[in-house]
């Protein structure tokens, strides 16, 4: 039988061979695709919040279509809005093209306005203009006068009621100011079956919630509104405002003990099991679906109480691009499509959205049936009344220690005015530092 | 022009050199060849491990923020920023108890446990096994798990409060209790690790001292605290160093169960350091701040290190 030996200095020969012979290959530059092969297809990458399984179904629907209009096809994941915004800054902050489009919120843009691609020139060509979306929405999504995303939902909260429980209570109508708000949670208090009212009360979800309370009771964050400025959250105002949320808990007991430790998800779950007679909702979410609720029948809508104001929190979510993707051009393409008034219509109908896009709302008032319906009517009631929080970059980093001390004081470790008065010294800091104040 | 005695000469030569040539060439393979070999993964090392660290390190001295272009180098001013503020000192403090309790906790459990299994008993491998399925669950997983049993509405253990006639508690409302939450959820994860360590230790251990001292008259806690604890000394800080640097790497759980809340009650470092990159966006002061907790864990194992030397170096001369 044959054999055959190979030497050390053969294999070491081979080896070299094949690796320069290698390194050649990568050299040349690939054939351009020639007559009769097909040119690599575009993919695009996005990354959204999650919204539950409509949305999904929603998603691929627009994909699809997309796909069939454009050739351009749209991959897409989708994560819980914290952790989003956690991936979306590792992505950037490592310069990576991974993902081409980013789902954004007013809350969030400050902390990417050197990090998304300005969209300006794309609407211009285009013909998309503010007039066509919410207002104050383009201005908002604005940074260094850059247009740095298109709006996309808009989002407002109403006051969600068990209807069956006020009937029995024999409360006839829905309550309109703070004071009513305690007085109708404690007639249907009846702990630990059912509480009188759900509030969030743990990180972003409880800043979101401190605006509308700050607001209604007349006071801002700063002491020139949107405008970097002294902050202004520790004024009377602001420290009733909060008084009040510590009452709700500690005092009146018309909510569950655990509130300071709710989020959003916390806070939906217990409004669909049945555990509250009031709540504070940005949609019908799960309460519509039979599978997660026990009280689809059961429930009615209405806008949100009031104090000394109406002011409510209204914000857009937008549809942005990355500044490192390869692609702006196709990315501009699927947000232009995502973003118009037919696929608008199309959201809200899916997902019961509300459309940023303000024909797509109007006909979406039109179209509208049930609670989605209502929902519509007692969240647009309070659209008016829409503000929001100051988006200047450096109030990104103030927000935490913000919410961080809201914290504090919910779960009964400060005073409102000393957790506010800390925050406020810290947020003064970072604003002397950042030379805006 | 050479002729054919000339050409001899000149080929005996050129033979020389190359033979000269190749036993030099054999001798530098055989010297560097294994480096060669090691150079792959020499490279993935650097390129996964050293460069992020060094990269970090550059980045700590600059005012490294997202929202900016401009990263300005500012010294030792992400340092200073970071030790002085009072926010850290809290944290820090916070980690360190955290992580004496956990340890104490762990090591009393794991030892007990370890001591039990290394008997003969009936049905010990199915023992072992369930005993170590705390570990092979995923932190983020048993963060989620732990959320829900501390649920002050619909969690596990308040239902075990009320069945027993106790009052429900806010678990991850009241700090304590949320530190308590905190605790519990991470040491559930950590025993089966300690008590692997020590079952292997303990069935490593010479059996002579031990029957020398049961002739003797030792009891069961004598024998422990003479032989087996003085014995297990090398396992003990090898599990001891390891479970210092987890205990300063906890997040998964604390960013499941509390988000550092309430209040930043349940934040310890690693929590601390995301929040000023993620929350706050100042990836400069983070990566000083991640320098900083390199450096006390560090600091912290060296005596466990030294002790150990000490104990090997003085059983050396006993021997």
């Amino acid at each position: 039988m044959r054999t055959f030996d190979l030497s050390r200095r053969g294999f070491l020969s081979t080896l070299a061979l094949g690796t320069a012979g290698l390194a050649l290959a990568s050299c040349v530059a690939p054939a351009a695709p020639g007559a009769g092969e097909e040119a690599e297809a575009i993919v695009l990458n996005a990354l959204y919040p999650s919204g539950g399984p409509l949305w999904g179904e929603y998603l691929d629907k627009i994909s699809d279509d997309f796909n069939a209009q454009t050739g351009i096809e749209h991959q897409y994941s989708t994560l819980p809005f914290v952790q989003l915004m956690d991936k979306q800054l590792t992505l950037v902050a490592a310069g990576s093209a991974d993902v081409d489009i980013f789902g954004t919120h007013y809350a969030q843009i400050g902390r990417f306005i050197e990090a998304l691609f300005p969209l300006n020139d794309f609407a211009a060509g285009d013909g998309v203009e503010s007039a066509d979306y919410v207002e104050g929405s383009f201005d908002a999504f604005t940074g260094n006068g850059n247009l740095l995303a298109i709006p996309y939902t808009f989002d407002l909260r109403a006051l969600y009621y068990r209807t069956d429980l006020f009937a029995a209570a024999g409360i006839e109508a829905p309550p309109t100011t703070w004071d009513e708000l305690v007085a109708t949670a404690q007639a249907l208090n009846d702990p630990p079956d059912l509480y009188g009212y759900l509030i969030v009360g743990k990180g972003d979800p409880a800043l979101r919630e401190y605006s509308d309370l700050l607001w209604e009771n007349g006071g801002d964050f700063l002491e020139n509104g949107l405008e970097p400025s002294p902050p202004a959250w520790n004024q009377p105002e602001g420290v009733e405002a909060l008084q009040w949320w510590y009452d709700l808990i500690h005092t009146h007991e018309v909510v569950p003990a655990g509130t300071p430790s709710y989020g959003w998800e916390e806070n939906g779950q217990l409004w669909t099991a049945g555990q509250a007679a009031m709540s504070k909702q940005w949609g019908p979410g799960g309460s519509m679906d039979p599978d997660q609720s026990v009280i689809v029948d059961n429930f009615s809508i209405a806008p949100l109480v009031g104090n000394k104001t109406n002011i409510t929190t209204a914000v857009c979510h937008g549809r942005a691009i990355n500044l490192h993707s390869a692609q702006p051009d196709a990315a501009w393409q699927f947000i232009h499509y995502l973003t118009g008034q037919p696929a608008m219509v199309d959201l809200h109908a899916s997902v019961g959205s509300r459309p940023a896009h303000l024909g797509a709302l109007n006909e979406a008032i039109e179209t509208a049936e049930g609670i989605v319906a209502l929902n519509l009517q007692a969240s647009l009631a309070g659209a008016a009344n829409g503000y929001t929080w100051p988006l200047f970059p450096e109030f990104s980093e103030i927000q935490p220690i913000l919410w961080g001390e809201i914290e504090k004081v919910l779960s009964d470790q400060k005073s409102p005015q000393e957790g506010l008065d800390f925050a406020a010294q810290e947020a003064e800091k970072i604003m002397v530092n950042a030379g805006l104040i | 022009m050479a002729g054919p005695a000339e050409n001899r000469i000149i080929g005996i030569e050129s033979g020389r050199e190359r033979i000269t040539l190749r036993s030099r060439l054999d001798a530098w393979q055989a010297r560097y060849a294994p480096y060669w070999l090691l150079l792959p993964a020499l490279g993935i090392i650097g390129a996964v491990l050293l460069y992020p660290l060094v990269h970090a390190l550059y980045i700590s001295f600059l005012d490294y923020k997202l929202a900016r272009s401009a990263r300005p180098f500012v010294g030792l001013g992400n340092y200073i920023e970071a030790v002085t503020s009072a926010s850290f000192g809290t944290v820090l403090a916070q980690n360190i108890i955290f992580a004496v309790v956990c340890i104490l906790v762990e090591f009393t459990v794991a030892m007990s446990t370890a001591l039990l299994l290394n008997r003969q008993f009936r049905g010990r491998a199915i023992y072992r096994v369930f005993f170590l399925l705390p570990m092979l669950t995923a932190p983020v997983l048993a963060g989620f798990n732990w959320r829900w049993i501390f649920n002050d509405r619909f969690g596990l253990m308040n239902q075990i409060f009320i069945g027993v006639g106790l009052a429900p508690q806010a678990w991850l409302v009241e700090p304590n209790l949320a530190r308590l939450s905190i605790v519990i959820a991470t040491v559930w994860q950590g025993i089966p690790f300690v008590m692997i360590l020590l079952l292997a230790g303990l069935q490593a251990l010479p059996q002579p001292p031990f029957e020398a001292a049961i002739v003797d008259g030792a009891t069961a806690w004598q024998r422990l605290r003479m032989l087996t604890l003085p014995l297990l000394r090398p396992v003990i800080a090898v599990a001891l160093a390891l479970r210092i640097i987890d205990l300063f790497r906890v997040f998964d759980v604390i960013y499941i169960m509390t988000l550092g809340g309430p209040g930043h009650a349940t934040e310890l470092l690693p929590f601390y350091i995301y929040r000023a990159a993620f929350s706050q966006s100042q990836f400069g002061l983070a990566s000083a701040l991640s320098w900083i907790t390199v450096f006390i864990t560090i600091v912290l194992l060296i005596p466990l290190f030294l002790n150990e030397r000490s104990g090997a170096e003085s059983e050396k001369l006993n021997a």
